[in-house]
C-alpha cells in the first residue's frame, strides 16, 4: 500500500471519549486518523498535513463546527471533504447558511456502516 | 271561470269529472239567464196587456156612469124643466159616443167580447134614443106622452140590459185579468226558481273552486316539502362528502409529507454518502496526481466542481422535500428562511411581520406549504415588486397572509394556479381553518388563511 492510497481523516470533537471511539472505528477500517478537540487544534493539524476528510462535531466550545468549516473551506477550498457530526434531529443542513460549507452530515451515534458508505474502501 | 280553469291547468292529473265542470257551469248559467230573460219578457207582455185591460175596464165603468149621468140629467130636466140640467146630459152623451168608439176599438180583434160590446152599444143607443124621445116629447109640451113613455118601464129594461152586458164584459175581463195575473205570478215563480238555481250554482262553483284551490295548495305544499327534503338530503350528502374529502385530504397530505420525508432521508443517506465518497476520492486523486499533466489536473478540477454542484443540488432537493428548518427552528424562522431564499431568486422584496403563534405540527407544515405555494406562484406569474408576509395571532386563530403588488388574476377563471389554490384550500380546511383568495387583474393578490391555534395549556 503506497502513501497515496491511504485515506487520512481528522476527527474534531471536544469530548475525548467520543473522539477516541470514532477514531478507533476508523482505524479499524484502515484509515489514517488524527484527533483534535477544538477548532484551533483542527486548523493547526490541517495546516500541518491536510486530511482528505474531516468529521466535525457541530457543538464545539468557542469557535463552533460550522464556523470551523467555513474557515477550513476558505483556507483549503474543496481539497478537503467536510462532514458534520451532529446530535440534532434529521436533515439539519440548511438551518444556517454556514451549513452550506459541509458536504454531508452524520447523526450521532455514528456507525461503521455509515462511515464505510462515506469513505473510500482501504485495502488493509 | 278563469279561476276554475286555473287549477285544472296547474295540476294535469286532475280527476276526469273536472273536465266537465266548466261546460256544465256555462250551460247552467246560460239556462238561468235564458229563463230569467223569458220570464222578464212574459211579465212585461202580461203587465202591458193588464194595463190595457184596466184601461178598458175603467172605460167601461165610465160608460156606465155616463149612461146613468145622462139618465139623471134627463130626469132632472123633466122634473124641474130647467135647461141647466140638460148640460150634463149633452156632454155625457158626447162622451158616451167617444167611449163606445174606444171600447169597440179596443176589442176590435176580440170576437168573443166584440159581440157583447156590440150588444151593449146597441142597448146604450136604444137607451139614449129613449131618453132623447122623452126630452123631445117634453119640449113639444106633450107631457102625457113622455110620462107614459117613462111609465112603460122601457127605460128600466134598457138600463138593465146595459148593466147585464157590462157585467158580462166585466166578468170576462176580470177572468182574463185573473189569468194574466196568474201568468205573471207563474213567471215570477219561474224567475224566482231561476235565481235560486243561479245562486245555488254560484255557491257550488265557489265551493268547488275553494276545493280545487285547497287541493292545489296541498299539492304545492307537498311539492315544497319534497323539495325541502331533497335539499336537506343533498346538504347532508354535501356535508358528508366534505368531511370525507377533508379527511382524505388530511390523510393524503400526511402520507405525502411522510413520503417526502422518506425520500429526503434516502437521498441524504444514500446519494449524499455516494457524492461525499466520490469527492473524497477526487481529493485523493488530486493529491496523488500532483505532478500530472495540466489536462488531467483540469479534468480533476472539473470533476470536483461537478461533484460540488451535485452536493448542492442534493441539499436543495432534500430541503424542498422536507423543510428541516421547520422542525428545528420553528415556523417563523423557517418562513424567514423561505423569504430570504425567495428574495435571492426573485426581484421582489419581502416585508415580514411574524408574531409567535401556537399551531400544531401539521398546521405549521400547512402554513409553511401555503407560503411556499404562494411565493412560488408570485415568482412564476405575479411580476411583483413587493411581497408582504405576515403571521399574527387573531383571537383563537392564527392569521397568515401573503400579499403582493403584482398583476393579479381573476379568481373565477380556472387555470394556472387554480389547482394549487384548491389544494391549499383543502389543506387549510383539513386543519379546521379557512382560506380566502382576493385578487383582480392589475390589483395584486392577497391570500389569507385562518387556522385554529392549539389550546395554550397543551402548548405549555
Amino acid at each position: 500500500m503506497t502513501e497515496q492510497d491511504r485515506v487520512s481523516v481528522l476527527v474534531v470533537d471536544d469530548q475525548p471519549d467520543v473522539a477516541q471511539a470514532l477514531a478507533g472505528l476508523l482505524e479499524l477500517d484502515g484509515y489514517d486518523t488524527r484527533v483534535s478537540h477544538d477548532a484551533e487544534q483542527a486548523l493547526r493539524a490541517c495546516a500541518e498535513a491536510l486530511p482528505h476528510c474531516a468529521l466535525i462535531d457541530i457543538d464545539l466550545p468557542g469557535t463552533d463546527g460550522l464556523k470551523l468549516a467555513a474557515m477550513l473551506r476558505e483556507r483549503h477550498g474543496h481539497d478537503i471533504v467536510l462532514v458534520a457530526v451532529t446530535g440534532w434531529g434529521e436533515a439539519d443542513e440548511r438551518v444556517s447558511a454556514a451549513f452550506a460549507h459541509m458536504d454531508h452530515y452524520l447523526r450521532k451515534p455514528v456507525s461503521s456502516e455509515q462511515l464505510r458508505a462515506l469513505l473510500p474502501p482501504v485495502q488493509a | 271561470m278563469r279561476a276554475l280553469s286555473l287549477p285544472a291547468g296547474h295540476a294535469p292529473h286532475a280527476p276526469r269529472w273536472q273536465v266537465w265542470v266548466l261546460p256544465i257551469v256555462v250551460a247552467s248559467v246560460l239556462l238561468a239567464v235564458g229563463i230569467s230573460e223569458l220570464a222578464y219578457r212574459n211579465a212585461t207582455a202580461s203587465l202591458g196587456s193588464l194595463q190595457q185591460r184596466t184601461l178598458a175596464l175603467s172605460e167601461m165603468h165610465e160608460l156606465l156612469r155616463d149612461v146613468l149621468g145622462a139618465e139623471a140629467g134627463q130626469r132632472g130636466y123633466l122634473l124641474t124643466g130647467r135647461p141647466e140640467y140638460l148640460q150634463p146630459y149633452k156632454s155625457t152623451v158626447e162622451h158616451i159616443d167617444h167611449s163606445l168608439q174606444a171600447l169597440s176599438e179596443h176589442y176590435r180583434h176580440d170576437s168573443a167580447v166584440q159581440d157583447i160590446v156590440q150588444q151593449m152599444s146597441q142597448r146604450i143607443h136604444e137607451k139614449l134614443s129613449e131618453l132623447r124621445t122623452t126630452l123631445e116629447l117634453y119640449d113639444e109640451g106633450r107631457h102625457e106622452a113622455w110620462r107614459d113613455l117613462m111609465l112603460t118601464n122601457i127605460g128600466k129594461e134598457k138600463m138593465d140590459a146595459i148593466r147585464e152586458a157590462a157585467t158580462a164584459l166585466l166578468d170576462i175581463e176580470s177572468g182574463r185579468i185573473a189569468v194574466e195575473r196568474q201568468h205573471v205570478l207563474r213567471t215570477l215563480q219561474i224567475s224566482r226558481i231561476g235565481i235560486a238555481m243561479l245562486v245555488l250554482l254560484g255557491v257550488l262553483a265557489v265551493l268547488l273552486y275553494l276545493r280545487l284551490v285547497r287541493s292545489a295548495d296541498a299539492a304545492r305544499q307537498r311539492h315544497a316539502l319534497q323539495l325541502l327534503d331533497e335539499r336537506d338530503r343533498l346538504e347532508r350528502e354535501v356535508t358528508q362528502r366534505t368531511v370525507e374529502l377533508t379527511e382524505l385530504t388530511h390523510h393524503l397530505q400526511s402520507a405525502r409529507e411522510d413520503e417526502r420525508g422518506r425520500l429526503a432521508r434516502e437521498l441524504h443517506d444514500e446519494l449524499g454518502a455516494l457524492l461525499t465518497a466520490a469527492k473524497i476520492d477526487t481529493a485523493r486523486l488530486k493529491r496523488g496526481l500532483a505532478d500530472a499533466s495540466p489536462t488531467i489536473a483540469e479534468r480533476l478540477e472539473h470533476l470536483g466542481t461537478t461533484l460540488n454542484s451535485g452536493i448542492a443540488l442534493k441539499r436543495r432537493i432534500i430541503e424542498d422535500l422536507r423543510p428541516s428548518s421547520l422542525s428545528n427552528l420553528g415556523l417563523n424562522a423557517a418562513l424567514e428562511i423561505q423569504a430570504r431564499e425567495f428574495e435571492a431568486r426573485c426581484e421582489a422584496r419581502v416585508q415580514l411581520l411574524l408574531q409567535p403563534v401556537n399551531l400544531s405540527d401539521s398546521a405549521q407544515m400547512t402554513v409553511y406549504r401555503l407560503v411556499q405555494e404562494a411565493l412560488t406562484n408570485i415568482a412564476k406569474y405575479a411580476r411583483a415588486g413587493q411581497v408582504q408576509l405576515s403571521v399574527v395571532a387573531e383571537g383563537p386563530n392564527a392569521h397568515v397572509s401573503v400579499r403582493d403588488d403584482g398583476i393579479g388574476f381573476d379568481p373565477r377563471e380556472a387555470g394556472r394556479s387554480s389547482h394549487g389554490l384548491t389544494g391549499m384550500r383543502y389543506r387549510v380546511e383539513s386543519e379546521g381553518g379557512r382560506l380566502r383568495v382576493d385578487s383582480a387583474a392589475g390589483r395584486g393578490t392577497l391570500i389569507e388563511a385562518w387556522l385554529p391555534q392549539q389550546a395554550l395549556a397543551g402548548a405549555g
